[in-house]
């Protein structure tokens, strides 16, 4: 009987340095609402431009930092750049303020936050009114709502809101920052996906610094609006008509209180990268980033996704004539609070996985199941 | 990672009636419908 190999898989290697943690902490604290990424993306743009040969921006946004712009055979490496966030919808006569959700922002979470209205004159600060609990129905507790929901600015009157550069369609941000929680965790707003657009910066510069010669095209996408609907990756996907996407954006955590590992699996910080499966997912595409996890001793956990994995892998996927594509996801605690937490070990993993599994794959490589 | 409903296997449990009508436009068609998301976003 042949003995059975073991897999052993280690803890992460550092590839991360000051210069790219510092360009994190500025990434991260900038606001990126859906629909108005700019200043994020000129911050990614800048970080990563030493790394490739050329960039690409879209109508929309989306930018593309290119290696080998002239070669046929293409690959994509996408995260997306936007956060969830408000809009400024309706100003009453006596100065309050009512919204509509950019995104899936979380009614739940926000009595009583610090918000930051970008307008042109530039932030004007917020915060969601909530009734005392003093006052309040016990026996009737209302829940948040888009109804009930509204920002107050200091303000007595819509001239006076008006006057200090709020109008309707201004987008309002939480105010929070990033910051480091025992050294095991970065927790911030919106880590959901802009710390997938620092990891595939990172996976940029270390094929730079390590001088990998790469036969093909490397298009490291960041993707406007994915937060309403997938909508940037459709763009892009369409402009650029890759051969192959890896894709990466966050997943849950299943190891806090309230959440159920029936419903949504046991996925768990610090574990490592979770690689879906599912009908977007190209299965030859996953075993070959499997393989480089097990060939490189990166830890990994799996997924099953039916239907879509909500992520803008579905949008890779499903253009064009179909492109191959995976998803590798960082496991998140919180998503869409202002207290997102990922584990520091994941995001060294998911960079050097993505960079293996990049890295060796092969020029105008054949991806069909039957050949 | 999105939580538009039809993008997002989590959220289709919320999934009713008109809804229904714009999930399977959703389905048929290339992600997700503009109505389907409006929809969503503006009354939920």
């Amino acid at each position: 009987m042949a003995k059975k190999k073991s897999v052993s898989r280690g803890k992460a290697q550092k590839v991360t340095n000051t210069k790219s943690l510092a360009f994190l902490e500025k990434y991260i604290n900038n606001a990126a609402p859906t629909g108005f990424e700019k200043p994020g993306q000129q911050l990614w743009l800048d970080y990563i431009r030493p790394y490739v040969d050329t960039h690409i921006v879209d109508t929309y946004g989306t930018v593309v930092g290119v290696i080998n712009p002239d070669a046929e055979y293409k690959v994509v490496v996408e995260a997306h750049a936007d956060e969830i966030s408000w809009f400024v919808h309706y100003i009453t006569n006596d100065g309050f303020i009512y919204l509509r959700r950019n995104g899936g922002s979380d009614h739940q979470i926000a009595p009583s936050m610090r918000v930051n209205i970008h307008t042109d004159k530039g932030i004007v600060k917020g915060v969601f009114g909530w009734p005392a609990i003093h006052v309040r129905d016990a026996a009737k507790e209302e829940q948040p709502s888009m109804k009930n929901l509204f920002l107050e600015v200091g303000a007595t009157s819509k001239d006076e809101v008006e006057k200090m550069g709020i109008h309707i369609g201004c987008v309002c941000t939480f105010e929070d920052e990033f910051m480091v929680m025992n050294n095991r965790y970065y927790l911030g707003r919106a880590l959901d996906n802009r710390i997938g657009g620092f990891m595939i910066a990172e996976v940029a510069r270390l094929l730079k610094e390590k001088k990998d010669k790469i036969p093909f095209g490397v298009y490291f996408t960041n993707s406007v609006q994915e937060e309403i609907g997938l909508r940037g990756a459709e763009m892009i996907a369409h402009r650029i008509k890759p051969d192959v996407a890896i894709v990466t954006d966050v997943c849950h955590d299943t190891q806090t209180p309230m959440m159920n590992k029936v419903v949504n699996g046991d996925l768990a910080c610090g574990r490592g990268p979770v690689l879906s499966y599912g009908p977007a997912v190209q299965n030859n595409l996953l075993k070959h980033i499997i393989d480089h996890a097990d060939k490189n001793n990166i830890p990994f956990q799996r997924a099953a996704v039916s239907r879509s994995t909500g992520t803008d892998t579905d949008a890779f996927a499903y253009s064009n004539a179909g492109v191959a594509s995976a998803l590798i996801s960082l496991p998140l605690r919180y998503m869409h609070t202002t207290v997102e937490m990922v584990h520091i070990d994941d995001v060294e993993s998911v960079i050097q996985l993505i960079y293996h599994s990049l890295k060796s794959i092969k020029n105008k490589q054949d991806w069909r199941y039957i050949k | 990672m999105t939580a538009i409903p039809g993008c997002n296997n989590s959220n289709v449990i919320f999934l009713s009636g008109v809804h229904n009508v714009m999930m399977r436009n959703v389905i048929n068609g290339n992600g997700c419908a503009t109505d389907f998301v409006a929809n969503f976003t503006n009354q939920n």
